[in-house]
């Protein structure tokens, strides 16, 4: 089957485009004529109908419709917030970092058009810590932008303010969670708050807020620019668009891809990326959405990359992350090191997913140096059972996908591990 | 009634208020769903995941949004997917809740066995053992045994201190976070935090002291491990050999139920007992720990007679004697009008009664004061009890509708709890104004934190009473008031000098206005509003009247007296103008004030002194003592004022014997015997009624010396005062014959204070670790006495002028003695834990002024008035505004009594070379 | 007095939150006085505090919660090698194992001259870079055997010329 051709990049122009990070040049390209169009001449609800007819879903995750979210802000309740999640932390995941560091200008125009869309005039990048240059660039660019008055007060005459800053995050993946994300924007520790109520009703300072993800925002100018109906003929259905995913692990050529959604993980990793970087060395699984995701093996690779036949398999497509790991990946070590990053990144506040990822790492440590015990695997199911769905945040739960995954699909491999120490 | 929802738990149909919680709605059908973190005097947070439920609700058609029903009528119920935490849900109509089945043991069970793999166990080490919710929710619901490795256990530096008062170790906590929630959320100090994240996530104070907080204590009560301990209890005994014996604090007005636990005749702690109309279940850090002068060596033991100059240790029959045959030779030859007495605020109502009793009756002398005689006496504030906090009031209902007014106060210095209670007012919805002439913590909070400058509080009363007053309607409502044209008289012309009161007019109208449309209002004062003029409590009662908020339902003022039963001091007529339950008197006394300069002009004879220390408040008082022919001192220890005494009389503490307080709330409240005395004391009423006894008996009249047929005179005169030879066999029958004799204790009996037992919210048969140790009140919840306002169908208002200060040209600083709450007094004594907490001899500058006259921190200035000077280090803080300086009142080595003229005083200051 | 020295960036940014909500500037101040003090020590905690009107103890928390917050002594320059999936599998563990040899020190450890610090971290979104490490913030991409030396030289010699640096990424570039 031939690969699937994308006729344009939507959020990845800069593929298409050279230098489009440049002012100039994403200005020569049609730049900032969008957000001048959607607040001179569109009303917010208009841009929000268009969103809504777009089929935009959230990129960060979840893929929760966007226009929905944003019809979900009170109207009457103001001030009103747009915070833009790049928190980009999920192992794996390193699209937003190309947006950011490539296609600046693309994010902050759709910054100004939803912040319209939704009332809100001021808007916070919390972009993590360790884009140490992507925040200062972002700062730049935003500069750049304020100087020619495309970011700032009474913007196009139309006598809307959107400012936008930059907020860095100090090292947090739970800080992707998006109300742990707005405690650390309000300068505390960065842990996920109880909901309800939510952010669209009491968000940041308690004001209504939505949070939307990088890759979601760069879409906006260009379903404004171009219509739902265009943004429709990329992907599915129920997955329009397309979708930046980054690839990495053992193939030959990882990176990021702004691929149409609904084409299959096999044409993914074997037509996108180049296929396996070794070829005396097999698939043996893949981690398809990040490590919060439950693993896939070689009988998915026809799964089409939608939210929804993720979802059917029992996995997720997640922020767009896959890992493709070959025959060389001991299991054993590939679950220590996953669960390990969300012992290291559980932030203390329930105690099934503080003492419950420090509790299987512990198991998975002891079996990966040789001193598993018998009955270590249905130990491990029966602690990720206890965490699984008791935990506050999705944190908790995201452990236990390398538990189940292991043992799903590599359960011959897991005893033999015990068995040699015995 | 609110909205009731019923809902099914385990099968059980309840219906509870809309909005309650799951884990609540179970509670009042005795479902215990095991918890950690929840607290339910604390938002919830669902951090602990103990109390995981199943959730289910009726299924609704999207189309009809209405429920959905199966073949037999009933609702199709939609269970949730995962399951809930029953402390964050709230319940809702139909809800089918299922606490107990496999899938949620086996969650609790997780949790347990996860929050065990931190844990140290151990429990025989642990001061919390045998009261520790984690041991009894492992015995209820955890594993029998870990499949966790030993090894692998969370290891940090056994028990850290956390300030001087409280001990944690970080091995036991299971961060629940209700510590540092409580201090965030309850006390408003927020001086907890957590470090680290994840498995290292451990609690820590960076504070300055560490744990710098008055309320530091409860949070080893609601701390449900051994996590929290107390530096006082640690290791003292094992809690379940402890007897916890009723008792009421006597530090401050609050009137805070505690318990004294003790064992082997010793108090080794305290603890809250639960009252929400007093102190819900918290205690502030005095009270907690302020025990240790019940037990302190330096007690007096026995009673001492002056021989040769020098106080030696004596029986009670001859020191009784003594005084008894002194007093009648004084009574005999100048009457009673030459003794004067003096009973303090810590002393017992039965104590105060037979005080003023045994003066009136026995010796005919109406010189009464529970003040000592310096500069810094409060005025009598008669307002408190007539314009009180209607009876009945609970403020812990308080919310939405209420707002206080804390006007010339500092709750959390005179009476910290007071501070929980008025923020937990504001957490329900309710609206708190703070105004006055410094800082407090309050103003954090506070919807309108206005700062007045001293001397303009009448001033700023006027301002807020002048908008309610025009717009009282002309018709029949202003001829209910009476009074009502002398305040229109007192206020004509009257315009706010925004200038020298520091508070815009606008303002104050804004004010008015929240006050006025306020459905409770709650007024508290302190030491700055009674210090600064009759027109101040004057001016906050006519403001409950010009709202009709006087004797209305949770509406009154809260007056904040110094002493725990000042108001039953009040009361009782411990005081030279009025008798008991505050009757006029044709003639009045001498008040402390006069009875000293009577002494030193040779007028006052004799001066009787209980749990009073005139010398020790004001060094310059020892003058006039020694003038004195007879000095008696009933007293717990030698105080400066008993080392002048000519008979020294030693009582029993709180702890030894019966009694009741009477609490700013006018809340009549007992306290019991929790110790047995080992030192040969004597309650005060025990010691007044014997010499009552001496002082009528024939032995003692025929014995006194004098003219003949006057003796004869006065005999007669005595016989006909006094009404018969006291009895009293114990308290309880003292307080028969004040409910007899005093209208407002009408119906208070030693039987209507015990009852009625236990409230709501408490488990009957779990009753910790849902919120904490503390203990479930049996010991009785006190009766509250009616303010004179609610009985009377006419609304008084009471007389008011607006004073302007005359300024001082060459003293333009303003000096103000202020509360602390850890002061040197004597109840303090052998409390070595609170010594670094205790307020330090120092003036309090604001860093501007201090810059103005060029002083760094510790150097010392003088400080001058037109009566004296008191010479200080500088202390630079915000707390004192720019003009004001204050000094500590009730601290040792200060010299503040020689320089105040009644409250906020000018002065000039001076930097020493 | 870092207020005083830095006035204008941390007025800047203040100006970003609304006036009373100024503990949002909390992240950027701690990372200005890292870089001022070299760490994030009692004292430098408690005048963010003080700049900010917070509770010490509520400085302190962030401090202890986020990684790249340093309250112990660092280097100038601190590396933090990327070991998480898919990373490990890819090189990481050799690259760590070599900065260690190297720089005669452990993961977790700062050299004797006080230069480097060498730290395992999470993943630092590059995953397609692998092995990969950040110097101070920096992305050093594709550090395989052969470049390891050359870049630890260059940033030795940056270091010792006296190029500014800054622990908390605020001077990085691309």
């Amino acid at each position: 089957m031939p690969k699937t051709e994308i006729k344009e990049h939507i959020v990845m122009r800069n593929r298409d485009i050279e230098n489009i990070r440049d002012l100039d040049v994403y200005l020569a390209n049609g730049g900032y004529a969008m957000a001048k169009q959607a607040l001179t001449s569109m009303t917010p609800a208009a841009i929000i109908d268009e969103v809504k007819k777009s089929g935009l879903r959230g990129r960060g995750g979840a893929g929760f419709p966007t226009g929905v979210k944003w019809s979900f802000v009170p109207k009457e309740l103001n001030p009103k917030y747009l915070v833009v999640n790049a928190d980009e932390s999920e192992p794996g995941t390193f699209n937003n970092h190309e947006i950011i560091d490539e296609n600046p200008h693309q994010l902050l125009e759709g910054i100004v058009i939803s912040a319209f869309a939704i009332g809100a005039n001021v808007a916070y990048i919390y972009i993590r810590g360790e884009f140490a240059y992507g925040a200062r660039f972002l700062e730049q660019k935003i500069a750049e932008a304020r100087e020619r008055g495309l970011i700032g007060k009474n913007l196009f005459g139309s006598g809307y303010d959107v400012e936008i800053y930059v907020h860095r995050g100090a090292g947090a993946y739970i800080c992707g969670e998006e109300t742990a994300l707005l405690e650390s924007l309000e300068g505390k520790i960065g842990q996920p708050r109880l909901k309800p109520p939510f952010p669209a009703v009491a968000g940041l300072y308690a004001k209504p807020t939505v949070v939307n993800n990088v890759e979601t925002l760069t879409n906006v100018p260009r379903i404004i620019e171009k219509g739902a109906d265009w943004f429709r003929s990329f992907g599915t259905e129920k997955s329009p668009g397309t979708k930046a995913v980054s690839i990495s692990g053992h193939v030959k050529n990882p990176g990021n891809y702004e691929i149409p959604l609904g084409i299959t993980i096999r044409e993914f990793i074997f037509d996108w990326a180049g296929g396996m970087r070794d070829p005396n060395l097999p698939l043996k699984f893949i981690i398809p959405g990040g490590a919060s995701s439950n693993w896939l093996t070689e009988e998915h690779l026809d799964l089409p990359m939608t939210w929804d036949d993720m979802a059917a398999a029992g996995t997720m497509l997640g922020s767009g992350a896959m890992v493709v790991l070959d025959t060389s990946v001991p299991v054993v070590r590939a679950a220590l090191k996953v669960d390990e990053f969300f012992k290291h990144e559980s932030c203390g506040k329930c105690s099934p997913c503080r003492e419950g990822t420090h509790f299987l790492v512990k198991v998975w440590e002891r079996i990966d140096e040789g001193h598993g015990r018998v009955g270590d695997i249905e130990l491990l199911a029966d602690v990720g059972k206890q965490m699984l769905g008791k935990c506050f945040c999705p944190l908790g739960d995201s452990s236990v996908s390398a538990v189940n995954s292991a043992i799903k699909f590599f359960r011959p491999e897991l005893d033999a591990a015990i068995d040699a120490q015995h | 009634m609110p909205d009731m929802v019923t809902l099914t738990i385990d099968g059980q149909t309840v219906s509870v208020p809309k909005g309650t919680l799951v884990v609540e709605a179970a509670r009042q059908v005795e479902n215990l769903i095991p918890v950690f973190c929840y607290h339910p005097k604390m938002a919830p947070v669902g951090m602990c995941r103990m109390c995981v439920v199943k959730v289910g609700t009726p299924k609704m058609d999207p189309a009809t949004r209405q429920p959905v029903v199966d073949a037999d009528g009933k609702s199709v119920i939609a269970m949730m997917p995962r399951l809930q935490t029953a402390c964050t849900t709230p319940v809702s109509e139909g809800m089918v809740v299922v606490t107990q089945d496999s899938e949620v043991e086996h969650a609790q069970r997780g949790v347990l066995e996860a929050l065990l793999t931190s844990h140290p166990l151990d429990c025989p080490v642990c001061d919390k053992g045998g009261e520790c919710p984690l041991q009894n929710l492992t015995m209820g619901w955890g594993p029998g045994k870990t499949r966790f490795d030993y090894n692998d256990k969370v290891h940090f530096e056994k028990p850290v201190p956390l300030g001087d008062l409280i001990y944690l170790d970080r091995e036991r906590c299971i961060l629940c976070a209700r510590c540092v929630r409580f201090q965030d959320e309850i006390a408003g100090d927020p001086v907890l935090g957590f470090y680290n994240r994840g498995r290292a996530w451990h609690i820590i104070s960076q504070s300055d002291p560490e744990f710098d907080s008055k309320f530091s204590g409860n949070t080893t009560d609601i701390c449900p491990v051994g996590a929290l301990t107390s530096a006082d209890f640690r290791f003292k005994a094992r809690v379940w050999e402890l007897q916890p014996i009723p008792t009421v604090c006597n530090h401050c007005s609050v009137g805070c139920n505690m318990t004294f636990d003790t064992r082997s005749n010793d108090i080794k702690r305290v603890m809250p007992r639960e009252n929400d109309a007093v102190n819900e279940i918290w205690l502030c850090d005095r009270g907690r720990f302020g025990h240790h002068f019940n037990t302190s060596k330096q007690r007096l033991t026995t009673p001492l007679v002056r021989k040769a100059g020098k106080l030696q240790e004596a029986t009670w029959e001859e020191a009784l004697s003594i005084v008894a045959q002194q007093l009648d030779g004084i009574r005999s030859t100048t009457g009673g009008k030459a003794i004067g007495g003096l009973a303090g605020t810590s002393l017992a109502n039965e104590d105060l009664y037979a005080f003023q009793r045994f003066f009136r009756e026995t010796l005919g002398s109406a010189n009464i004061d529970h003040r000592s005689g310096s500069a810094l006496d409060l005025p009598l504030d008669d307002a408190g009890a007539q314009y009180g906090i209607r009876s009945g009031t609970d403020l812990s209902t308080l919310g939405k509708g209420t707002v206080v007014l804390v006007f010339g106060a500092d709750p959390e210095e005179e009476a910290p709890v007071h501070l929980l209670r008025i923020r937990g007012i504001n957490t329900r919805g309710g609206s708190v104004i703070t105004l006055n002439g410094r800082p407090t913590k309050l103003d954090s909070i506070a919807k309108h934190a206005l700062r007045y400058k001293y001397g303009s509080e009448s001033a700023i009363l006027a301002a807020l009473l002048k908008p309610l007053l025009d717009s009282t309607p002309a018709d029949g409502k202003r001829a209910t008031l009476r009074g009502f044209n002398d305040l229109v008289a007192a206020l004509k012309g009257f315009n706010l000098d925004e200038q020298a009161s520091g508070i815009s007019a606008d303002k104050l109208n804004t004010v008015a206005e929240l006050i006025n449309s306020a459905e409770n209002l709650v007024i508290f004062y302190g030491r700055d509003a009674l210090t600064a003029g009759a027109s101040v409590p004057a001016g906050l009662a006519n403001l409950l009247v010009m709202t009709r908020k006087a004797g209305a339902t949770n509406s009154g003022l809260i007056s904040l007296l110094k002493g725990a039963n000042a108001r039953g001091a009040l009361d009782l007529g411990v005081r030279p103008d009025r008798g008991p339950n505050y009757a006029a008197l044709s003639n009045a006394g001498l008040d402390a004030k006069q009875m000293l300069s009577a002494a030193r002009e040779g007028k006052l004879k004799a001066l009787y002194v209980a749990g009073v220390d005139p010398v020790g408040d004001n060094p310059a008082a020892a003058e006039s003592l020694k003038k004195l022919g007879l000095l008696v001192v009933q007293e717990l220890f030698l105080t400066e004022t008993a080392k002048l005494a000519d008979v020294v009389l030693p009582v029993l503490s709180v702890a030894e014997r019966e009694g009741t307080y009477t609490n700013a709330e006018r809340r009549v409240q007992r306290f019991r015997q929790a110790i047995r005395p080992t030192i040969n004391a004597r309650p005060d009423w025990q010691i007044l009624q014997a010499l009552a006894n001496q002082l009528v008996s024939e032995a003692v009249l025929s014995a006194a010396g004098g003219d003949k047929s006057r003796k004869q005179t006065r005999r007669e005169e005595d016989k006909a005062r006094v009404r018969s030879e006291w009895t009293y066999a114990s308290p309880a029958e003292i307080l028969m014959d004040i409910q007899a004799n005093v209208a407002g204790y009408k119906g208070v009996s030693y039987a209507s204070l015990q009852g009625p037992t236990g409230q709501w919210g408490r488990q009957a048969n779990e009753n910790y670790y849902f919120d904490g140790t503390s203990y479930q009140n049996t010991g009785g919840l006190g009766v509250q006495l009616p303010a004179a306002v609610e009985t009377s169908s006419i609304q008084t208002l009471q007389p008011f002028s607006v004073s302007t200060p005359a300024s001082v040209a060459d003293r333009p600083w303003t000096l103000v003695g202020a509360t602390f709450l850890y002061d040197d007094g004597a109840l303090l004594t052998d409390t070595d834990l609170l010594n670094n907490r205790k307020a330090k001899a120092v003036v309090a500058l604001n860093p501007v002024d201090a810059d103005k006259l060029g002083v760094k921190n510790g150097e010392r200035v003088t400080v001058s008035s037109g009566r004296g000077s008191l010479s200080l280090p500088v202390h630079r803080t915000k707390l004192a505004p720019e003009g004001v300086v204050v000094v500590p009142v009730g601290v040792n080595n200060v010299g503040l009594v020689s320089v105040v003229e009644g409250g906020a005083t000018p002065v000039a200051i001076r930097r020493e070379a | 007095m870092l207020y005083e020295q830095h006035k204008a960036e941390i007025d800047g940014i203040l100006a970003r939150y609304p006036v009373d909500r100024k503990r949002s500037a909390l992240l950027p101040l701690l990372y200005l006085a890292q870089d001022v003090y070299g760490r994030l020590n009692r004292d430098s905690i408690r005048e963010v505090a003080e700049i900010l009107d917070l509770p010490y103890t509520d400085v302190f928390e962030v401090v202890g919660f986020y990684t790249l917050f340093y309250n112990e002594d660092v280097g100038k320059i601190v590396l933090d090698v990327c070991d998480d999936v898919p990373c490990c599998f890819c090189g990481a563990e050799e690259l760590v194992a070599d900065l260690e040899n190297r720089l005669g020190i452990k993961a977790g450890e700062t050299t004797k001259d006080k230069v480097f610090t060498l730290r395992r971290v999470k993943c630092i979104a590059a995953c397609d870079q692998a092995p990969v490490l950040q110097a101070n913030l920096e992305f050093h991409n594709r550090v395989l055997p052969d470049k390891v030396e050359a870049m630890l030289t260059k940033l030795r010699n940056d270091v010792e010329a006296g190029k500014p640096v800054s622990i908390s990424g605020r001077l990085a570039e691309r």
